[in-house]
């Protein structure tokens, strides 16, 4: 009898245990979505500026501990997650993950490079604030600043800067220069121009005039020869034989002299060689019917 | 004796006059022609040799007789076949022979000069009798399928080692652009002039800028033009004529690709309008070649492996895969690679080869992605290529309308690149004009980087196209004269190598740039880069052409937008793929390859093939209109004997004897030694038809026995491999003795003056190639030139009804002048 008892009475522990889990489970449930509408509605009041990452961080937080509680319960990851083709809790809670990730919001935490950053900007819009008639002047040392400190943060991180900070940045420089037109860059090209003239242009038609004077002058020498050009040859390549013919390089007579010279003397050993040879000849003929 | 030196002084007058008409090679043996053929007739009959002396082809005589009319050519047929009705009857004098050829003229000057010194390959593998004896000795041995596992090797070699050589050439280029560029930006930024009097002065980026072009300029082209001029321009037309059976003097040197590598990392750093694809073929050609043959003439090394490789036929097969290995390496694209060298290059072709160009084109790439993987440290191995064009994020559609606009595009594609063809062909011929001299084309070099700089700092310096920053993803933004937070989007288009240009042409977003940046940009990129290909630089052509393409397609895109700003297709990367696609079917006029290869860059959709095919279908045949594709406008200016695909039409209804050269420089199947070290002093041809059965001296009517090449005879000659001392040789010669001098053979000045007093005889029965392609005289010239054509002939030998021979042809022959 107190056994049955004793078993009935792990039996409706047993079931209320598995009642208690199931609650908790559309529990933690509950909370997700809740930490999800609470986090979008966030970042969405605060989306220009963007104040996602300074000024959602509480939420995303508490967004991303319930979800880890969610999974941390084998029974609810197992309801809730891989359940169907859709799959909604996991997948609302990746996009928000994303737009998170996207906008590097984590590095505004790192190094507390927002706090020193909104140091920075404060003093210069105080400074912004107070000289109303001439900011250009007076704020400049201040907008440079932040500037450099924006630029070496960029640099530490490759680019990937947190996007609060980047948006505030290019806000600040936008009004800097087109608000208040304090950017001053001037365009003054004239050296640019002498240069071009003086360095380019110059040995440019240079270069080309003496190429072209030089060429006319080698090819005078055999203007004859230029208007011989062949007739047989197709048309295309005539031109261009003509103008490989012209290129070639004149030689020193003397040179020319020696070669004829050389080949005269070649020739004549070969005649003498070529002499020998014909007997030879005539000795094969004789030994041929023996070697046939 | 006096005789001699009369004729040279009468035509000293002429050598005078011509002296600067002809250029080195032909006039380094010559008196003109006519001197020599006269001298030589006594004992050779052939008045060939003097011809021979500009055309070292082979066979015998040769250019002017393409030269003459018709007419002319028919004059002289039936002095032939009267010979050889004669033949065997009487023996035809000599002289009456040669005086019955009306063949030279003074004109030949011009054609002997305009042509470069250009050889055949031997693709013909001689089977004599030592060769065939090695085959037999292989077939006994129990492995005997080791010569196609070595071969296989080889191809895998190749791959590996192209895909290193692209890599290091890759990483260098990126890391020099990158100090290069990156210490512009901070010298722009630096110096733009501030209306406080703060800032300094532009001109200061500009000279920087002048500086580092000028140098790396000056410096690879000084190296192209002294140490190798053969590295000049991209490689692919030399490698393309390599295949085709020209030898290119000095093309797959260990030098050539040491030059090739440093000319074009120069040449790229420097920022000239170039790419490196086509030295990357080259590269991979000098790779096969050197790694196929196991020894190194420049470092003379020989491993003593790969001996069986060591002939023309073979290093073909591997130089073609080393081609498509670079070209693999260079685009990241192994089907694209191999079927660029199927396409453009290759001239003969077998199934086996696919296969095996296809396993070379393969490791190179997977070589390639592990070595830039490793170096960009990524993990897994994703890094593809040096020339990934980016792959496109979303997928590429297109509607069934645009298919026209794709024609239309296409189109322009081929008007545009005929244009620039033949811009190009116009400038170049200018160069070879007015610019003959060594440093002359150094200077040419750096005065058009000086120009490039210009046009491309003037542009970023009145061009005010300013963007936000943060939306496009420009890596170093510029920002020069716009707003703080903006920067300038001219300096973003040059401060970059061309392919990464290429790339944000293809992926920016859509209004990254105004319209008149584009236009401007493509123009000047358009003059610069058709100003560019024929300097004496290593640079390829690919990137500038898919450039300037990309350029006006993603600028169509824009304009159409802006007129009709309802339009939804207008995917700027679309048009400027497209783009790309149809100016590079304009310039290179290759179809299959090029889509292919844009298609593995780019990472596109096979759907999206279709799109691609109809711009550079279109390109092609529009092109085609005008003239030819660059690479054959480019031979064809170098006068290159390359064989076409199918006979010229000049050609067509003649036969052989219309074409052929006689008579015949010919060797007796048994000859004195003494003869053949003559033969081969006076003439260079390369292969000696092999008569017996010969009437006294006339051995050019002998009957046909076979051909022997010059190179055995010289081999013969060095090691006296004599009748009479045959038991001393007999049992060491194999067919390794001759392919150890291969490829450099030595000249027949290495051979010792033989000794006058003792008579040697050469028996060729064992040397020379019982079976050389042998065609009557009746055959029609179509026919044999596809037999020539297939089988990658250099000689040809041509005889009559009764096996004598008639007369031989030679790839120069088949060349209409």
């Amino acid at each position: 009898m107190s056994l049955l008892f004793a078993f009935l009475l792990i039996l409706s522990c047993n079931c209320s245990l598995l009642l208690a889990k199931n609650k908790s489970c559309s529990l933690l449930v509950g909370e997700l979505g809740d930490g999800q509408s609470k986090f979008v509605y966030c970042a969405t009041t605060k989306s220009v500026p963007v104040r996602l990452c300074i000024g959602c961080v509480p939420e995303y937080r508490i967004l991303t501990s319930s979800y880890d509680a969610l999974l941390s319960q084998e029974n609810c990851s197992k309801i809730y997650l891989n359940s169907d083709r859709i799959n909604v809790v996991a997948t609302t809670q990746g996009i928000l993950t994303n737009l998170w990730q996207k906008a590097n919001c984590e590095d505004c935490f790192n190094g507390n490079h927002s706090d020193l950053y909104d140091v920075q900007w404060n003093i210069l819009n105080g400074c912004l604030s107070a000289h109303k008639d001439d900011p250009c002047i007076s704020c400049k040392n201040d907008y440079i600043a932040l500037n450099q400190f924006y630029l070496e943060m960029e640099k530490a991180n490759k680019g990937h800067v947190c996007f609060d900070l980047q948006d505030s940045m290019n806000r600040t420089r936008s009004n800097w220069s087109k608000t208040l037109g304090c950017c001053h860059r001037d365009v003054k090209l004239n050296t640019f121009l002498i240069a071009v003239c003086v360095v380019v242009l110059l040995p440019i038609v240079t270069f080309y005039i003496t190429v072209i004077v030089l060429t006319k002058r080698r090819e005078a020498n055999h203007g004859l020869l230029n208007e011989e050009t062949p007739e047989l040859d197709a048309p295309s390549t005539s031109a261009l034989i003509t103008a490989a013919v012209l290129s070639t390089p004149t030689e020193n007579p003397v040179v020319v002299a020696g070669r004829t010279e050389k080949i005269a003397k070649l020739l004549s050993g070969a005649r003498a060689g070529s002499d020998s040879d014909l007997d030879s000849s005539d000795d094969e003929i004789q030994v041929k019917p023996k070697t046939a | 004796m006096d005789d001699v030196k009369t004729l040279i002084s009468l035509d000293e007058e002429t050598t005078d006059d011509d002296e600067p008409v002809a250029p080195k090679v032909a006039v380094k043996s010559s008196p003109p022609p006519t001197a020599v053929v006269d001298i030589l007739n006594d004992d050779i009959p052939t008045p060939s040799t003097g011809v021979g002396v500009g055309n070292n082809n082979s066979g015998t005589l040769m250019p002017d007789k393409d030269d003459d009319d018709l007419p002319a050519l028919l004059d002289h047929t039936p002095s032939y076949s009267g010979n050889s009705a004669l033949n065997g009857n009487l023996p035809p004098n000599d002289r009456d022979n040669a005086e019955s050829e009306p063949i030279f003229r003074v004109r030949s000057r011009t054609a002997v000069a305009s042509t470069p010194n250009y050889e055949s390959l031997d693709y013909e593998v001689c089977e004599n009798k030592l060769f065939q004896d090695e085959q037999k000795k292989r077939l006994t041995e129990r492995f005997s399928l080791r010569k196609d596992i070595i071969r296989w090797i080889i191809f895998i070699q190749i791959g590996i080692i192209t895909a290193l050589i692209a890599c290091s050439i890759d990483i260098i280029i990126e890391e020099l652009s990158e100090l290069k560029y990156m210490f512009l930006m901070t010298s722009v930024e630096k110096n733009v002039p501030q209306t406080d009097f703060t800032g300094g002065d532009l001109v200061v980026p500009f000279l920087y800028w002048i500086l580092l072009s000028v140098v790396p300029v000056a410096f690879g082209a000084a190296m192209v033009t002294y140490i190798e001029p053969i590295t000049a321009g991209s490689g692919i037309p030399q490698v393309k004529s390599y295949l085709n059976g020209v030898k290119i003097p000095r093309i797959v040197r260990i030098k050539t690709l040491a030059v090739k590598a440093i000319g074009v990392i120069t040449s790229v750093v420097g920022g000239l309008a170039g790419g490196k694809e086509g030295p990357m073929i080259h590269a991979g050609a000098v790779v096969a070649a050197g790694i196929s043959q196991g020894k190194s003439t420049t470092f003379v090394k020989d491993f003593h492996v790969f001996k069986a490789f060591r002939d023309d036929h073979e290093k073909r097969d591997f130089v073609l895969g080393g081609g498509a290995a670079g070209v693999s390496a260079a685009f990241g694209a192994p089907i694209g690679g191999m079927l660029f060298s199927l396409e453009e290059a290759a001239s003969f072709w077998n199934q086996n080869l696919i296969w095996r160009t296809l396993v070379a084109s393969i490791i190179s790439v997977f070589t390639l992605n592990l070595v830039l993987s490793t170096y960009h440290g990524l993990n897994d191995f994703t890094f593809t290529g040096l020339f990934n064009l980016g792959k496109f994020d979303q997928p590429l559609k297109f509607d069934y309308f645009e298919l026209p606009i794709f024609m239309l595009l296409g189109i322009t594609g081929g008007l545009l690149g005929a244009a620039w063809n033949s811009l190009n062909t116009k400038i170049n011929g200018f160069r070879k004009r007015y610019i003959p001299w060594k440093i002359g084309k150094v200077c040419e070099a750096v005065v058009v980087a000086m120009f490039g700089v210009t046009l491309a700092c003037t542009m970023i310096y009145f061009i005010n196209d300013c963007r936000p920053l943060g939306n496009d993803p420009t890596i170093h933004p510029v920002q020069l004269f716009c707003e703080d937070n903006e920067y300038n989007a001219v300096a973003a288009l040059w401060f970059q190598t061309p392919e990464a240009t290429v790339r944000s042409l293809f992926h920016d977003p859509p209004g990254s740039h105004k319209i008149l940046t584009l236009t401007m940009f493509t123009i000047v990129y358009y003059v610069l880069s058709c100003a560019t290909f024929g300097l004496n630089v290593s640079l390829g052509v690919f990137i500038p052409t898919a450039l300037v393409g990309a350029a006006w397609g993603r600028l169509f895109a824009m304009v159409t937008y802006y007129l009709f700003p309802e339009t939804e297709f207008l995917h700027p990367g679309k048009y400027a793929l497209i783009g790309a696609a149809a100016n590079l079917g304009g310039v290179l006029r290759m179809t299959i390859s090029l889509s292919v290869i844009l298609m593995e860059t780019t990472g596109v959709e096979t759907s999206f093939f279709f799109p691609l095919i109809i711009a550079l279908i279109s390109a092609k045949w529009v092109g085609d209109y005008f003239n030819e594709g660059i690479y054959d406008t480019q031979i064809e200016v170098n006068h290159v004997p390359i064989l076409p695909w199918e006979p010229l039409p000049q050609y067509k209804g003649l036969t052989a004897r219309e074409i052929l050269s006689s008579p015949v420089v010919c060797i007796k199947l048994r000859d004195s030694a003494h003869y053949i070290y003559n033969v081969l002093k006076k003439c260079d041809h390369n292969g000696f038809p092999v008569v017996d059965d010969v009437q006294g001296v006339h051995r050019s009517q002998g009957r046909v026995c076979g051909i022997v090449l010059r190179s055995q005879l010289i081999v013969i000659l060095l090691k006296s491999l004599y009748v009479e001392n045959s038991r001393f040789w007999l049992p060491d010669t194999s067919i390794q003795t001759f392919r150890d001098v291969y490829p450099r053979y030595p000249s027949i000045e290495s051979v010792r003056k033989l000794d006058d007093k003792i008579n040697y005889t050469v028996d060729l029965a064992m040397f020379m190639n019982p079976s050389p392609v042998r065609v009557n005289a009746h055959d029609s010239v179509p026919r044999i030139f596809q037999v020539f054509r297939a089988l990658g002939l250099r000689h040809m030998l041509v005889i009559n009804n009764e096996n004598r021979i008639a007369g031989i042809i030679t790839r120069r022959d088949f060349i209409y002048k």
